[in-house]
């Protein structure tokens, strides 16, 4: 176990009163407020604590890639080139500060699962960075199959208050990437979006670490109110279109309901390219 | 709908050729090999063609150019084949063609002509070029049937000629005749009218005229003078009224007593200064006493002669009074000017006569010139017809003459008809082209359709430009391992599709080429 994780733990006590206190009505996502405090208290300098993260589970990059997540030095230089551009110019936009930021896509059938993951993949490509991909799509995502994931435990869990944070950040094998998968089902996945407790989790989770960049996977923003709900809480928003799949006029109307504030651009993906 | 670049269809078109490269490629299959098995079950059609030399004039125009407007003569290619195709010609062909070999009844014949019809083609070339071209897929008839439809179009459109320039003959001729007739009925009106009024000869009127002119010239002349005369008249009555017509000249009676007078005033002239007795006043009392006694002689002699002329009942002339000589000569003057006068008014009497003769005569003329006029003006209209019409009667002749011994034939078959040896049209190289081409370019021009129609986001720029958000990436179709040998499989198929198309095409072409198929 990491001494992160073991840092977590050591906060767990901290976070309980935490939750009793947002829930007592402060509900403003404030990096800097004393709510954020309980988990600060772990916050140390952050590149002697990526150098310490122990990456327990390693898998081979040939595996990976053909689960469909880059590596820096794949043959896919193309696809790997693409994302690594992608993070510059998210970087560029935060100013190189450490952000969260919310992948969706406009309409159902649409995945965004792959550009979150090698989103995340991307800034986990810098030594000086991690990354940490949050899967919030509790029913169509592909980060299980992509990442052969079998945990028990999820983003679900935690928000239900049934586990911990420690217990839902996963080691997938790649270094210095981690991911909280979708966790159990829940028919009521939407209300615990709006509970303190994912608001917290994520200002903990980019205030603990500075170089930590956060990505969430989200469902259709036409399809699913938790998007619009998480849209609330993060800091950019990037919609993917897939090639030749949205109407014209759909990805429109979707784009009209993101906050024009946080709406960072388009990603348009799977172009078809002789290979 | 979104406008695209001819480098963005170029780029979109490729992509999504990428994307749909099976349905492609079946596509290109199908297409490919549907039109060559079109090709190989195309029936051959064999065409023969011949091109005919046919004036476009008919005989009457210009025989007639100037003097008539003929109708216009139709189309010579909608001409051609309303002969060619007419149930004349047709007839022939089929009997000539061995179109008619198997008897057919009246049904299948009607079908075999209605075919014959639908594979002839008459068209113009030039001006006065016919192309007949005839289509079917035995090369014998093809020839056969063209070969008669130019023969029997060309013999139809001699005789029909030499029918034409007959019937412009007779034409011209019964015109020429019925104007010579007209002439001649105008030419004895003429004579009849002529004979009639004698007023109506040429040149009566300038005669006329010039003695209208003179006569009123004189009349002028006569009015003026006895204007003259009837002033001078005048003249004259006012001189005699002016003149005592006799004059009394001086008696002796009357020079004694002047005489006596004068010497009564000197003696008393003298007494003023003499006396009585001085010589001169005696010598002149006198001679002024015999002055009275002479005086009173003559008073007795002129009593004496009174009495007598008394008794003898006549007028007594005193000597004294004598005719007065200007008045004389006055009264001859006005008695010659009032003869004058009386011979110039029945002058101008029989002057006025004269013109209202003259007068009547004119008009008698002119009635005379409209109704000449008009009849010299029948006379010379028909006789210029009538002129023309003999010029035209002999070009006629001649050119009836020509046609009558075929040496100004307007009908000439340029090129006859050859047995044709090689098929006509679309062939089976021309499918198997037209098969690969359309195979390969009818699935893009779907994809093209495609990118047009569908209202799917394809494009960067639409979404930058239109929707005003930035395109942060274009990533594309991440390849697995798994997937990519999947597309090598895919690759393979599709490659082995095609190859299999191209076979095929060899295979069934050379067959096709030896005659096999």
């Amino acid at each position: 176990m990491s001494r992160i994780e073991e840092a977590l733990k050591k906060a767990k006590q901290s976070r309980k009163e935490l939750v009793a206190t947002s829930s007592s009505g402060n509900t403003n996502r404030d990096r800097s407020s004393s709510s954020g405090n309980a988990i600060s208290v772990v916050r140390s300098s952050t590149s002697s604590l990526i150098k310490l993260m122990k990456d327990e589970v390693r898998r081979d990059d040939e595996e990976l890639l053909n689960k469909g997540i880059i590596r820096p030095n794949s043959e896919k230089s193309g696809v790997t080139d693409k994302f690594r551009f992608l993070r510059t110019q998210l970087l560029q936009k935060s100013k190189n500060a450490n952000f969260i930021v919310l992948v969706t896509s406009c309409s159902s059938g649409i995945d965004s699962s792959f550009v979150s993951m090698n989103m995340g993949a991307a800034f986990s490509f810098d030594e000086t960075k991690t990354s940490l991909v949050i899967d919030c799509d509790f029913k169509s995502s592909d980060f299980e199959d992509m990442l052969d994931l079998d945990y028990e435990l999820g983003l679900l869990d935690f928000l239900e208050g049934t586990a911990d944070v420690s217990e839902i950040i996963k080691d997938v094998g790649i270094k210095r990437l981690r991911v909280i998968p979708s966790g159990n089902e829940s028919n009521n996945a939407s209300e615990s979006f709006t509970t303190d407790r994912m608001k917290l989790l994520l200002d903990g989770l980019v205030e603990r670490y500075t170089d930590r960049y956060v990505v969430l996977n989200s469902p259709a923003i036409s399809k699913s109110v938790d998007t619009s709900i998480l849209i609330d809480l993060v800091d950019y928003v990037v919609v993917v279109v897939p090639y030749g799949r949205v109407k014209n006029k759909d990805l429109e109307a979707t784009l009209k309901r993101i906050d024009k504030s946080k709406l960072l651009g388009v990603i348009l993906n799977d172009v078809p390219e002789w290979s | 709908m979104i406008q695209y670049t001819p480098q963005e269809l170029i780029s979109l078109t490729i992509k999504d050729g990428f994307k749909h490269r099976n349905k492609i490629v079946i596509a290109f299959a199908i297409i490919s090999l549907v039109v060559m098995s079109i090709g190989i079950n195309w029936p051959k059609r064999y065409q023969a063609e011949s091109l005919i030399y046919v004036d476009n004039k008919n005989v009457i125009t210009p025989l007639m150019q100037g003097a008539a407007v003929s109708a216009e003569s139709k189309d010579i290619a909608r001409n051609a084949r309303e002969i060619i195709l007419g149930t004349k010609i047709i007839d022939m062909v089929l009997d000539y063609s061995g179109w008619l070999e198997k008897n057919p009844d009246p049904i299948e014949k009607e079908n075999i002509t209605e075919s014959i019809k639908q594979k002839t083609s008459i068209e113009k070339v030039g001006d006065s070029l016919i192309k007949i071209e005839f289509t079917d897929a035995d090369p014998d008839k093809a020839y056969l049937t063209a070969k008669y439809m130019s023969e029997l179009f060309v013999d139809i459109g001699k005789t029909n000629k030499i029918e034409e320039s007959r019937s412009a003959y007779e034409f011209i001729e019964k015109q020429a005749t019925e104007y010579l007739e007209k002439l001649t009925s105008v030419d004895d009106e003429i004579k009849g009218f002529i004979s009639d009024n004698p007023d109506a000869r040429p040149g009566t009127q300038e005669k006329v005229n010039q003695r209208v002119s003179n006569l009123q010239l004189k009349y002028e002349e006569t009015s003026l003078a006895l204007r003259e005369a009837l002033i001078k008249r005048e003249s004259i009555h006012r001189q005699l009224s002016g003149e005592a017509a006799m004059t009394i000249s001086q008696t002796k009676e009357g020079q004694y007593r002047t005489k006596i007078t004068e010497m009564e005033n000197q003696l008393e002239t003298l007494l003023l200064t003499y006396t009585e007795t001085y010589p001169d006043v005696v010598r002149l009392s006198r001679h002024i006493e015999d002055m009275k006694l002479n005086l009173k002689r003559e008073v007795q002699m002129r009593d004496e002669a009174i009495r007598n002329a008394k008794k003898e009942r006549k007028t007594y002339l005193d000597s004294s009074i004598i005719t007065n000589p200007i008045y004389q000569e006055l009264r001859s003057n006005l008695s010659s000017t009032e003869t004058e006068i009386d011979t110039l008014e029945a002058r101008l009497k029989e002057m006025k006569t004269l013109l209202d003769v003259e007068y009547d005569r004119m008009r008698r003329i002119e009635e005379g010139d409209t109704m000449m006029q008009t009849l010299t003006r029948d006379y010379d209209v028909n006789q210029s017809i009538y002129q023309d019409l003999v010029k035209r009667r002999e070009n006629a002749r001649i050119s009836r003459s020509l046609d009558s011994q075929q040496k100004g034939s307007t009908f000439t078959i340029l090129e006859p008809a050859k047995r044709p040896l090689i098929p006509h049209g679309l062939r089976f190289l021309h499918f198997m082209l037209l098969g690969v081409v359309l195979g390969v370019f009818a699935p893009l021009g779907v994809i093209l359709l495609l990118i047009h129609v569908d209202d799917r986001t394809r494009l960067s720029r639409y979404i930058t430009e239109e929707m005003g958000v930035q395109v942060l990436a274009e990533i594309p179709h991440y390849w697995t391992d798994d997937e990519k040998k999947h597309l090598q499989n895919n690759y393979r198929i599709l490659a082995v599709t095609v190859s299999t198309v191209a076979l095929i095409y060899i295979v069934v072409g050379g067959l096709k080429f030896m005659g096999k198929i």
